[in-house]
C-alpha cells in the first residue's frame, strides 16, 4: 500500500518537482500520466495530485478543481447552486477561467462575485459574474463590453451561460460564502 | 450483493475505457458512435481538452502539451452522459445514482456500440470510479466517528483543519489492478463540512485484460469498490445513509 497524505496548502503549489519526486518514489508508472494545465500555474496541490494520478474524466472532480481556483479570484454566492449548474452544463467549465481573466484585465481593481441567477417566470437560470467597484464612472459599460467581447464568441453554441453584470454595490458590501 | 441505502452518497460514477495506441482512430468515429446512441443520449456537445503530458525518457522528463476534442452526449435528463475522445470512452452517471444495474446497462450499451464502430486492438486502461459526497451540518466533525479511512491527526496538533487530503492505493488481482482511495475536504460553505470519498479502481497493466473480457472486469471492479466503500465508513455513517433491506 502506498500512502500519500498531506494538508492541501502546506506545500507550495508550484513545486511540481517535489510532487514528481513523491510519485517516482511511490510508483514509477504514475509519472507518465497526464495532467490538465488549463488553470495556469496556480494549482492547489490537490488539483495537481488528482490530475497527475487520474486523468480528468470526472465532472465532479473537475468542478471542485474549478471552484478551488475560483475561490482565489472570486466571491461565490450560493455555492451549491453554482456547483449544480456546472454539473448540468459542464460545457462552460473551460470558459470560466478565461472570462475571469478577461474581466480582471479590464477591471483590475474590481471585486468579482459569482452567483446563479434564476428567472422564475421562464424557468431559466445562468451564472452571473458581478463586477463591483468603489466608483462607477462613464467608462464602466464600455469596459464591461470589452471584457465580454473577449469570450462572448466562445459562449455561442454552449448550453450553459455566463453573464457579466454589476449590482452597483461596492466591494465587500454583502456577505458572501 | 452490497448494502443498499435510501440516501446513497454517490455524486458521480465513472467508467472509462482507454484503448491501446494501435487502435485506429479518426474524426468520423464520434459521428458514427452518436448515430447509434442518439435515442438514449440525444444532446451532443463538444469540448476541447487541453492536456499536459509528463513522461519519463532516458534523457530526463519530457513535457508535451496536447489538445484533443471530446464529444459529450447527454441523456435527456442530463444525469447520464457519454464522453468520447481519441481512444477514450467514458460513461458518467451523476446523482441521483441510477443503481448499478442501470448504470451497467449504459456501460454495456456504450461499449457494444464502440466495438461496432471501432476495431479495438487492446485495452490500455479500464477504470471504475465512485465519487461520494458526504455532507455534515457542522464544521467540526470527528472524522473517526464516521470513517474508517481518514487523516490521523495527533493530539498535539490543532483540532480544526481548513483542508485535508489522504490517499492510499491498494493492489488487487496480483497487482494487475489498483484501487486508489482518497478522502478530502470539498469546497464548502462556512456552515457545513463536505467530504469527498473518492474510490478509483483501475487496471494498471496495459493489455492485461482482453477486449472481450472488458465488461467482466468492470463487474469485478464494482464488487471491489463496494467492499472498499464499506471498509471506509462506520455504522454511524450507515445510519445517515439509511440502509434498506
Amino acid at each position: 500500500m502506498l500512502v500519500f497524505s498531506t494538508m492541501l496548502n502546506a506545500i507550495p503549489t508550484t513545486s511540481m518537482t517535489q510532487l514528481q519526486q513523491i510519485k517516482i518514489e511511490g510508483n514509477q508508472n504514475l509519472i507518465s500520466e497526464i495532467i490538465d494545465f488549463k488553470y495556469g500555474s496556480r494549482f492547489p496541490l490537490w488539483d495537481i495530485e488528482r490530475q497527475f494520478t487520474s486523468k480528468s474524466t470526472s465532472l465532479v472532480i473537475e468542478i471542485e478543481s474549478l471552484l478551488k481556483f475560483l475561490l482565489q479570484e472570486v466571491s461565490l454566492k450560493n455555492l451549491d447552486k453554482i456547483r449544480e449548474y456546472l454539473l448540468q452544463f459542464p460545457d462552460i467549465i473551460d470558459l470560466i477561467p478565461r472570462a475571469i481573466a478577461a474581466v480582471k484585465k479590464h477591471f483590475p481593481e474590481a471585486q468579482l462575485v459569482m452567483d446563479l441567477y434564476a428567472d422564475p417566470e421562464i424557468k431559466d437560470c445562468y451564472l452571473v459574474l458581478y463586477i463591483r467597484l468603489n466608483e462607477y464612472d462613464d467608462s464602466f459599460i464600455d469596459r464591461l463590453e470589452e471584457a465580454e467581447a473577449e469570450f462572448l464568441d466562445d459562449l455561442g453554441g454552449k448550453e450553459g451561460w455566463l453573464q457579466l453584470s454589476t449590482d452597483f454595490r461596492r466591494p465587500g458590501e454583502e456577505s458572501v460564502v | 450483493m452490497g448494502r443498499k441505502y435510501k440516501y446513497p452518497p454517490i455524486m458521480e460514477a465513472i467508467c472509462e475505457f482507454r484503448l491501446s495506441s494501435d487502435t485506429h482512430w479518426d474524426l468520423t468515429i464520434p459521428g458514427l458512435f452518436y448515430e447509434k446512441v442518439k435515442n438514449d443520449f440525444p444532446h451532443r456537445e463538444q469540448r476541447i481538452i487541453q492536456e499536459f503530458e509528463s513522461a519519463q525518457i532516458p534523457q530526463g522528463i519530457q513535457h508535451v502539451i496536447r489538445s484533443s476534442e471530446r464529444v459529450l452526449m447527454f441523456a435527456p435528463d442530463r444525469k447520464l452522459l457519454l464522453q468520447l475522445g481519441p481512444r477514450l470512452l467514458v460513461v458518467n452517471a451523476l446523482k441521483p445514482y441510477p443503481t448499478w444495474e442501470n448504470f451497467k446497462k449504459r456501460i454495456e450499451l456504450a461499449w457494444k456500440v464502440l466495438q461496432e464502430v471501432v476495431e479495438i486492438k487492446g485495452l490500455e486502461r479500464i477504470g471504475l470510479r465512485y465519487i461520494n459526497w458526504i455532507e455534515f451540518p457542522s464544521q467540526i466533525v470527528k472524522l473517526e466517528e464516521y470513517f474508517n479511512f481518514y487523516p490521523f491527526v495527533g493530539k498535539r496538533l490543532p483540532e480544526r483543519m481548513v483542508s485535508f487530503l489522504t490517499i492510499a492505493e491498494f493492489p488487487y488481482a496480483d497487482d494487475r489492478d489498483l484501487c486508489r482511495v482518497q478522502i478530502a475536504r470539498a469546497v464548502d460553505s462556512r456552515e457545513k463540512l463536505a467530504v469527498i470519498l473518492d474510490i478509483d479502481y483501475f487496471l494498471i497493466r496495459p493489455h492485461a485484460i482482453e477486449v472481450p473480457r472488458g465488461l467482466m472486469w468492470v463487474e469485478e471492479a464494482h464488487n471491489r469498490i463496494e467492499e472498499v466503500f464499506e471498509g471506509c465508513i462506520t455504522d454511524q455513517l450507515r445510519v445517515m445513509f439509511e440502509e434498506v433491506s
